[in-house]
């Protein structure tokens, strides 16, 4: 049959044809998805335009007085937890959600994690990490992490109860606001990662003993005892009545 | 079968006519007189969880390694008196309840011997004839608050280590005696291995017998002068009112050993006290700020924080300033106090014996001097806490240093003079009452008189 026999090349034809109306109509969307429109963001060149100022070229933090101006960001391993810090802006830090685009932050956060972070952030012994915390850093913040007031200077060391692995591991190769540094020539990379075990430990001790009260030691501990006695001093005149109401 | 046994043993020691005789004793009613029993039940819970733990303790500062379930100290090196608390809080059952219950009944044994000694002093108790049980009460405080210290400064953690070196720094700052003094309770220069098993000691031996010793003589004292009473109907110097000890006595007594006793078990078993596994072994490079002493010596640390750094010299003797808030005020301020029968004596030209309580009212002066030198002693207290505060309010200690050491002296000068003017009103609202009520009584033609009490 004449008309229905389609000629040879007929098939290539129709594919090609398929392709000229798809990939106009498609090629837009698989561009938007990839780029946003534009070529592949540059990471470094983002983290040196808006972050470098705040956390230094290499991540190493910028020392202010401020306790933590611009942190040391060189132990953050994980790319989720650096797209989030972009995002939502913890503490000080703005959020850039406005700012960069998605594609834009997934680069910068990249850039960080895979050529700034140069603290491993990995082993480590806790007990070991219990001593060079008492050696090292208990002399401010105090046994407990808690905190303590340095009376030279009126500052007070903060309490490292709400801080990440990261933060606390930069802040130690950093030295932020009056602390002083600890370059890998005074603690080395696993004595880094014993104590941020030991801190990440005491955030959540186990607390046998009942409540910690905020692990404030004989200050709060003589509020409570004073507590009983004014308990037991009730007692007292509720005997007195003969134990009734 | 029991009155058998009982004549046999009367048939021997003749205990039935004085053991009568005590039983018939009576005791006023006043919850304000079952203060010291306060002191006296927690007392007991102390003998009774110290021996526990003492089965549990070593005293030696030999070193070991730490091997145990608490793997944040697997491995360190420590003394075996840590070793052994921390074997007590993670291996022995029960342990760390008895531990923290010891420690509580600590703090309430001086918090109710304060509170009595201030009933004392308030109502005017010191007065002759009870001048002699007045010093053995306050020798039991200085007793139990030197217990205090060695307790706590015994256990080889960090905060004790750190406890036992200002203790050490305090008793080296007495002019020209100090080292020798220091050399000779201490054993040498802090730390040393000699003063952790003397402290111990001290604390299990000789202060508990002490303690218990003066305890009994105190109650003796009581028991032979027969106890106060405040001022009422049918209550005179030569009277006593109350209930007999047996049976209603006693079983308010006995009543007020168990809440005590449950009121240190609850602590003990609720509130952390003391984590030394936290504060870890102690090192003498590791230095450990927020360092307090227990509340009952805080006042003196809190005197110590606020004293301004001034060396004074005595000829070619330097006093460090340590010497005058940690070593002289807390002395003087003890000898003030054994010295304030005599004071009493003097202001009111009263030296005779007296048996019935005057109210607090009745001395303007001295009740405001009471309640001036409590504010005092809070100030310090709270100061011995000020970086604490500092880090929990987000202030600077330097600036709230600078409001305690104005308080020290505004704080009790403004309650001294709100409770003197208080008392100078309530005493004149009680004469008036007074007179009113001996119209209407002479109206009426009698007298009022006490109900269901006893006059002996």
């Amino acid at each position: 049959m004449f008309i229905s026999k389609r000629p040879a090349g007929w098939k290539t034809f129709r594919l090609a044809l398929c392709a000229l109306v798809l990939v106009p109509l498609v090629s837009p969307l698989a561009f938007c998805r990839q780029t946003g429109g534009s070529p592949s963001p540059n990471g470094a060149a983002i983290f040196n335009r808006r972050c470098a100022k705040c956390h230094g070229e290499q991540g190493q933090g910028i020392s202010a007085i401020v306790s933590i101006a611009g942190p040391n960001i060189q132990a953050v391993h994980n790319p989720g937890r650096a797209m989030m810090a972009v995002e939502t802006g913890p503490g000080h830090m703005p959020s850039f959600v406005n700012v960069l685009s998605v594609p834009e932050i997934r680069a910068v956060s990249y850039y960080v994690t895979q050529h700034l972070a140069v603290i491993p952030l990995q082993g480590g012994n806790l007990a070991e990490g219990g001593t060079l915390f008492r050696t090292h850093c208990a002399a401010c913040h105090r046994t407990a992490a808690r905190g303590g007031a340095l009376a030279f200077t009126g500052i007070n060391a903060p309490s490292l109860a709400n801080y990440s692995a990261p933060l606390v591991a930069g802040a130690i190769r950093w030295g932020p606001g009056p602390m002083p540094a600890f370059p890998p020539s005074v603690l080395s990379d696993e004595q880094l990662n014993s104590i941020v075990k030991y801190v990440t430990f005491v955030q959540h001790p186990p607390d046998p003993g009942g409540n910690s009260l905020g692990y404030c030691g004989p200050v709060a501990e003589g509020f409570a005892g004073w507590i009983g006695v004014l308990v037991l001093v009730i007692f007292t005149i509720w005997i007195e009545k003969g134990g009734r109401g | 079968m029991i009155r058998r046994i009982g004549r046999w043993f009367d048939s021997r020691l003749h205990l039935a006519q004085p053991a009568r005789e005590a039983l018939n004793h009576v005791f006023p009613d006043h919850w304000s007189f079952m203060l010291g029993e306060i002191a006296l039940y927690s007392f007991v819970v102390l003998i009774i969880t110290g021996s526990f733990l003492a089965m549990f303790f070593n005293g030696s500062t030999a070193h070991l390694i730490y091997h145990g379930p608490y793997r944040a100290l697997d491995g360190v090196e420590m003394s075996a008196a840590y070793q052994s608390v921390l074997h007590l809080c993670f291996g022995v059952p029960a342990g760390l309840l008895i531990r923290q219950m010891h420690h509580w009944a600590a703090l309430i044994f001086i918090g109710a011997i304060v509170v009595h000694v201030a009933r004392i002093f308030f109502t005017g108790a010191f007065r002759r004839p009870r001048e002699i049980n007045w010093w053995i009460g306050l020798t039991l405080l200085v007793l139990a608050l030197s217990n205090g210290y060695f307790g706590y400064s015994i256990l080889g953690d960090l905060l004790s280590g750190a406890g036992m070196r200002i203790g050490y720094s305090m008793m080296l700052s007495i002019p020209i005696i100090g080292p020798w003094l220091a050399f000779l309770f201490f054993g040498g220069r802090v730390p040393v291995d000699v003063t952790i098993p003397r402290m111990y000691g001290l604390h299990i031996f000789v202060v508990p017998a002490a303690i218990s010793v003066l305890l009994a003589l105190h109650l003796g004292i009581i028991w032979r002068q027969k106890h106060t009473n405040y001022p009422g109907p049918g209550r005179t110097d030569h009277t006593i009112t109350g209930s007999r000890i047996w049976p209603t006595y006693t079983a308010k007594s006995i009543g007020l050993f168990f809440l005590v006793f449950a009121v240190i078990a609850a602590l003990g078993a609720l509130v952390q006290i003391d984590p030394v596994w936290i504060y870890g072994p102690y090192d003498p490079i590791a230095i450990l700020p927020g360092a307090q002493p227990d509340w009952y010596l805080a006042w003196v640390e809190g005197a110590m924080r606020l004293f301004p750094g001034v060396n004074i010299y005595l000829g070619p003797y330097l006093i460090p300033e340590v010497f005058f808030p940690g070593i002289l005020f807390p002395v003087l301020f003890f000898i003030v106090l054994y010295l304030y029968p005599f004071f009493d004596k003097f202001i009111t030209h009263d030296n005779q014996p007296h048996h019935v309580l005057r109210h607090p009212y009745e001395q303007p002066f001295q009740t405001a001097l009471g309640c001036a030198v409590f504010m005092f002693l809070f100030v310090l207290f709270v100061a011995a806490g000020d970086d604490v505060i500092a880090v929990a309010t987000g202030t600077s200690v330097v600036t709230i240093r600078l409001i305690l050491r104005i308080l020290v002296f505004v704080a009790p000068a403004v309650t001294g003079i709100i409770v003197y003017g208080l008392c100078i009103l309530s005493r004149h609202r009680h004469a008036r009452g007074l007179e009113r009520a001996l119209e209407s009584a002479s109206a009426e033609g009698r007298l009022i008189s006490g109900e269901n009490e006893v006059t002996q």
